[in-house]
């Protein structure tokens, strides 16, 4: 899901670089509108990324290969709005320690990476609700794995729309290019494991830790 | 993990100016799509290697990461891309555009993997952080990206433990994935409630050690002129790149 540094033209690497900015700046204002306390935030958005570099070092086995998590989905709906400068903290990370993706696309890979995140946690507030009660397990598992899923799969479209657009405009033939069509079908597994990984993860903090993902206990 | 205590290419620079030297270079290697300007990126990428003294093993670590993907594009676009054939093997043909295409983009990439990792591990993070801070990025970003380096090993580490310990008690033996999705979701939650309160403890301790949003004061000296000139060496074979590109060399 990384682009690596080289194969982006400067335009788009400029251009990732400003709309995560925008991207950037906007989710801080809106978090910060919500209920910011900056002895919590700071220390939460830090130990979720760690947790998005660790879990991308985990790999799983899936016969012939192997895969590694994302936890965008998870990231999403532990940060909300703070999705976006997690993101970018790990991928930076994940740049500066591994190689991998890169520092010139580290613009467009957040936005990659991070948007659909975003939106996954937005999504699971959505399916949760605003309410003073916890759901049910099977209305936060549905809620967990939704958003768990939708996180990568909507990354690897993003990707997808990213890479036919420019790749023929760099030079590379559109009957390669064209060949990226299939990228979602084989980030399915993927996205079937990540709503799995997702739905047991956010069920398991409901229990512990609810405030973590955005649920109040009731009391009533 | 690497060693990002820093290396011999620390010694008497402005981290700033540093910093905006490699960024300005790394951003201008983009831009290196012909046999003159990539020429330029690969003697200035040469120089600053030699220069930093990091070993050939640690660059070419990093180079392996994406190498079997770029390769495969490589070969498929030296077989598909182009009308004039440089070569012909049996059925296959080898096309020169396809070719060149693909030269120009692997020696591109070599070149900027290259500089980003002399950057990141010759020079310590720390000092990197602190020069990013001096060129206006957020405060609270700096905050994240210090408590997560400070975080990271930690949470490697208590993964360890908590997979070790499952295994002991006989949850996970098997290496199969429904038994890894069995217990990772615990393991992965744990981990990011004890990291919580943790990490928490952690900022406040760096709060009152001087770190933070407002707690800090610029601590860099004024560039020197030889900090001026490492800019301007930086910004001119930056300009050069890019002038040679848009000119299609």
């Amino acid at each position: 899901m990384h682009l690596p540094d080289g194969l982006l033209p400067p335009s788009i690497c400029l251009g990732g670089y400003a709309l995560t900015g925008i991207a950037l700046s906007a989710s801080l204002r809106i978090g910060a509108k919500g209920s910011y306390n900056r002895s919590e935030t700071v220390p939460t958005i830090a130990v979720m990324t760690a947790m998005f570099f660790s879990l991308s070092l985990v790999h799983l086995p899936l016969p012939p290969s192997s895969i590694h998590l994302m936890a965008t989905g998870l990231t999403g709906i532990v940060l909300g709005w703070y999705t976006l400068p997690a993101v970018l903290a790990g991928l930076f990370f994940q740049a500066v320690m591994f190689g991998h993706g890169g520092l010139t696309t580290l613009g467009v890979n957040t936005l990659v990476i991070g948007l659909p995140g975003l939106l996954s946690g937005l999504l699971f507030r959505f399916m949760t609700g605003r309410g003073d009660h916890i759901p049910g397990k099977a209305g936060i598992m549905t809620a967990g794995f939704v958003a768990g899923a939708f996180a990568p799969f909507t990354s690897s479209i993003l990707l997808t729309i990213l890479l036919m657009g420019i790749l023929p405009i760099t030079g590379v033939p559109t009957s390669v290019s064209g060949t990226t069509i299939w990228l979602p079908l084989a980030y399915l597994p993927l996205t079937v494991i990540e709503g799995i990984f997702t739905a047991a993860t956010v069920w398991f903090l409901s229990r512990v830790h609810p405030s973590l993902i955005g649920l109040r206990i009731n009391n009533a | 993990m690497p060693d990002m205590t820093g290396g011999r290419f620390t010694a008497g620079r402005e981290p700033r100016m540093r910093l905006m030297g490699f960024v300005l270079l790394i951003g201008s290697m983009t831009f290196a799509d012909g046999p003159c300007s990539l020429a330029v990126a690969a003697a200035a990428t040469a120089a600053l290697f030699l220069l930093s003294g990091i070993s050939l093993e640690r660059v070419l670590r990093r180079l392996m990461i994406p190498a079997i993907p770029l390769a495969i594009l490589v070969i498929v676009l030296a077989l598909t891309s182009g009308e004039r054939i440089l070569l012909g093997i049996g059925p296959l043909q080898i096309r020169t555009e396809g070719t060149l295409f693909g030269i120009y983009l692997i020696g591109r990439i070599v070149c900027i993997i290259t500089t980003v990792t002399i950057l990141v591990e010759a020079v310590p993070f720390g000092e990197n952080l602190e020069a990013m801070r001096g060129l206006g990025v957020p405060n609270m970003m700096i905050d994240i990206l210090m408590l997560t380096a400070r975080y990271i090993p930690v949470a490697v580490e208590d993964m360890k433990v908590l997979r070790r310990a499952a295994k002991l008690r006989g949850f996970g033996h098997a290496t199969g994935l429904i038994s890894f999705m069995y217990s990772l979701p615990m393991m992965a939650g744990s981990v990011l409630v004890r990291g919580h309160i943790r990490t928490s403890r952690i900022h406040a301790a760096m709060i009152l050690r001087g770190y933070g949003d407002g707690n800090r004061t610029d601590t860099h000296e004024r560039p020197g002129a030889r900090d001026i000139l490492i800019l301007s060496a930086f910004a001119s074979v930056s300009l050069t790149l890019i002038l040679l590109s848009l000119k299609g060399l």
